[in-house]
């Protein structure tokens, strides 16, 4: 069967059924926004394609549960969320026992935080220039609390609108509200000295 | 939100004059309803404050711009169907496992009896004839047992692309 045209759902049906073939059209479909989401979420370029990976992974194993009761696309949204969540809460434990073996590679990272950090406080104008710049706002979207990043980088990249911010982060509007406005306010204090350049 | 006095950021409530910075920003991003949204810009066009805040949120939106990424291409999905490959062949090589951790099992119950009322075979000597804890990766494998019902669940409909 050929599924070029075949809608979502009934990819996610046919995965179901254990079709393979479906599930990997719904893959083709929707990896580069899952990449692209990832990216967003992970700095590392590696480690947001694993990320984007391992969405998939998890998808493939649970597709069997799925009910329908939100669309694919949501679901699929909901998973990239929670791998997030999952994935930064792997790095703190792999931090911190890098940070008590004294790994040189922790150490490494260390120094570039602290490189970011001096330069961004020295010499805003400077920092601007190049990828300095987008280090910088990388750094500050990475070290928002995974929930705030997943709901600007959602809304923001991604385009959702409140309730479907709702959905995949699984939490009321409100909260989902909440979550966006923090981050902004977030990278508005950081990024407003360089965004005044923009105004 | 409009009239609300929900103030928790230092602004003056939205009764008495400008909207809190959370409405600002939600603003910013266009997910207020359209009442708000457009209480918000009649504000904003009496309010420098406010209009400077929703400039800097804006500038910073742009600044936070993602660059279009690409599509990764077929490499995306071999790369995906050899780890679930992967995944499902350590699942059957696991799986085939517990027919032998059953036999083993009942060799322990019905035999290591016997050789006590024997008395020609020691216990220790009769576990080293089963070879069953010189197999480490057999015994690190013994703390699967509890996920035999994912696993057979997951052999039910499995079929490789």
């Amino acid at each position: 069967m050929n599924y070029d045209d075949a809608d979502d759902h009934l990819l996610i049906g046919e995965s179901k059924r254990g079709d393979d073939r479906a599930f990997d059209s719904f893959v083709t479909r929707h990896r580069r926004r899952i990449l692209g989401i990832a990216r967003s979420m992970v700095s590392d370029e590696e480690e947001s394609y694993d990320l984007a990976q391992e969405v998939f992974m998890r998808a493939y194993r649970s597709v069997k549960k799925f009910r329908g009761d939100c669309s694919p696309v949501t679901w699929l949204t909901r998973i990239v969320v929670n791998t997030c969540v999952d994935w930064q809460r792997r790095q703190k434990v792999r931090r911190g026992v890098l940070v008590l073996l004294g790994k040189k590679e922790d150490r490494s990272r260390a120094l570039e935080d602290t490189a970011v950090d001096v330069a961004w406080s020295a010499d805003p104008a400077r920092v601007l220039e190049g990828s300095k710049m987008r280090d910088i706002t990388m750094k500050t979207l990475n070290d928002l609390p995974v929930k705030q990043r997943a709901a600007f980088v959602l809304r923001h990249f991604e385009g959702l609108n409140t309730k479907e911010l709702a959905a995949a982060l699984q939490c009321a509007e409100g909260t989902a509200k909440v979550h966006l406005h923090r981050a902004t306010e977030r990278l508005r204090e950081v990024l407003a000295p360089f965004a005044r350049d923009m105004l | 939100v409009s009239g609300k006095n929900d103030s928790t950021h230092g602004h003056m409530t939205m009764s008495g004059g400008c909207p809190p910075h959370e409405v600002l920003s939600l603003y910013a991003h266009g997910v207020l309803t359209e009442n708000d949204t457009s209480f918000v810009e009649k504000h904003l066009e009496a309010c420098s404050s406010c209009s400077e805040h929703v400039r800097q949120i804006r500038a910073v939106l742009r600044m936070t711009t993602r660059a279009e990424a690409k599509d990764p291409g077929a490499s995306f999905n071999e790369a995906l169907w050899r780890r679930i490959r992967a995944e499902k062949a350590k699942r059957r090589a696991k799986l085939a496992l517990y027919p032998t951790l059953a036999a083993a099992a009942i060799a322990l119950v019905f035999i290591l009896p016997f050789s006590r009322n024997n008395g020609r075979v020691t216990d220790h000597e009769l576990v080293e004839q089963l070879d069953l804890f010189q197999n480490i990766e057999l015994m690190e494998n013994l703390e699967l047992v509890e996920s035999i019902d994912f696993i057979m669940s997951e052999e039910g409909g499995e079929e490789e692309s």
